[in-house]
């Protein structure tokens, strides 16, 4: 019996060795590689939640492309109205007021859905208000109706004689500008 | 046999509190990361939302627009407020009358690309995701070159309490071709 519990103590030693010799991780070990790991797994939830949540922001683009669109459109409009009136220049009302330096000429339009207004001031940008006009809504400029996030600015400058230069400028929020730009020329 | 006994007393089990301590470590931050989880999905559910509706509104807009804009149009017939009608003379609509109205369920636009043949208007939007449910246009100048302001509201349909979305889009349109 004594050989045999010697015998089998002989065998399991070198095991027992085996085994104390595998120490484990110290506290500061396992705090380094939790930190990491906690650091690891937030930054890449928080970008995948940031890149979600920007989902939402690309309709408030959406929106802005097209009122920046109407406001290129409703230029050239005025501009084939003045063909269709006869008008001369042909770009009445459009840039033949303001003489900027340089001998070029800036003016702007501002428009709300019914009708543009030229006594704009240039530069200056328009909030847009979300309007109920007895159950008929648009975007304009209303006094009353609740202000929206987006603001547009139209520019006009002439470039030579024949050619003017629209610039429709809508913001809609932080970090969120969408420009458009055409070029009207006299030619039909 | 005894001492191996003895031997194998010597391994330590855990007491009950280290086992509730474990335990509760884990439970906390298994139910954080479960939150996260649902957060998530929550997140991604109405970005889906968004995405449906701002796709939809967009090309809404893009196919009413598309055919204003190059319909070398005579006359824009409008009936009522959300029902716009016009000769479209245009290389490919050859003359045909189209239509762009709100549909009798007041919930789809529908474009009708020949009111003359007995082919039934088809909607627009993705039925199954999306709802119109305003519509509106207005024509000014409509006696020298016209402009066409189109004014949409599109929402989620059927969304679950945390993933309602809904998008007001306005355009105005000035036809290319000058009247003459």
């Amino acid at each position: 019996m004594k050989k045999i519990i010697l015998k089998f103590n002989k065998t399991l030693k070198p095991k027992t060795y085996n085994l104390k010799s595998n120490r484990g991780f110290t506290i500061v070990e396992s705090l380094v590689a939790i930190t990491i790991l906690t650091v690891g797994v937030s930054a890449s939830i928080g970008a995948i939640m940031s890149s979600i949540q920007l989902v939402s922001k690309t309709e408030n683009r959406t929106i802005a492309v097209g009122l920046a669109q109407e406001g290129v459109e409703i230029v050239r409009n005025m501009r084939d109205l003045n063909w269709i009136d006869g008008n001369t220049p042909w770009d009445l009302g459009l840039t033949d007021d303001i003489l900027i330096s340089g001998g070029f000429k800036t003016g702007c339009v501002e428009f709300d859905s019914v009708s543009f207004d030229v006594n704009c001031v240039v530069g200056t940008s328009y909030t847009m208000k979300l309007i109920d006009n007895a159950g008929n809504l648009y975007y304009g400029h209303d006094q009353l109706s609740p202000a929206t996030i987006f603001s547009r600015t139209i520019t006009l400058t002439r470039i030579s004689a024949d050619e003017i230069v629209v610039r429709s400028l809508v913001a809609c929020g932080v970090n969120c500008n969408i420009s458009v730009e055409e070029h009207l020329f006299n030619w039909q | 046999m005894i001492k191996n006994r003895k031997f194998i007393k010597e391994k330590n089990g855990y007491t009950l509190i280290e086992l509730m301590l474990a335990i509760s470590i884990f439970s906390i931050a298994v139910s954080i990361c479960v939150n996260m989880f649902i957060n998530a999905i929550k997140l991604q559910r109405s970005a889906i939302a968004v995405q449906n509706v701002s796709d939809n509104g967009r090309y809404i807009m893009e196919i009413i627009a598309r055919e204003i804009r190059t319909g070398k149009v005579n006359s824009f017939i409008l009936n009522g407020t959300d029902d716009l009608s016009f000769q479209s003379n245009s290389p490919n609509r050859a003359g045909n009358t189209l239509k762009f109205y709100l549909s009798l369920s007041g919930d789809q636009l529908m474009f009708d690309d020949n009111t003359a043949d007995a082919l039934e208007a088809l909607s627009v939007t993705a039925t199954n995701n999306v709802v119109v449910t305003f519509l509106r246009f207005e024509i000014q100048n409509s006696t020298k070159q016209p402009r066409i302001t189109i004014f949409l509201n599109v929402q989620s349909k059927n969304p679950p309490v945390d993933s309602q979305d809904e998008i007001y889009l306005q355009t105005t349109i000035s036809p290319r071709e000058l009247r003459q």
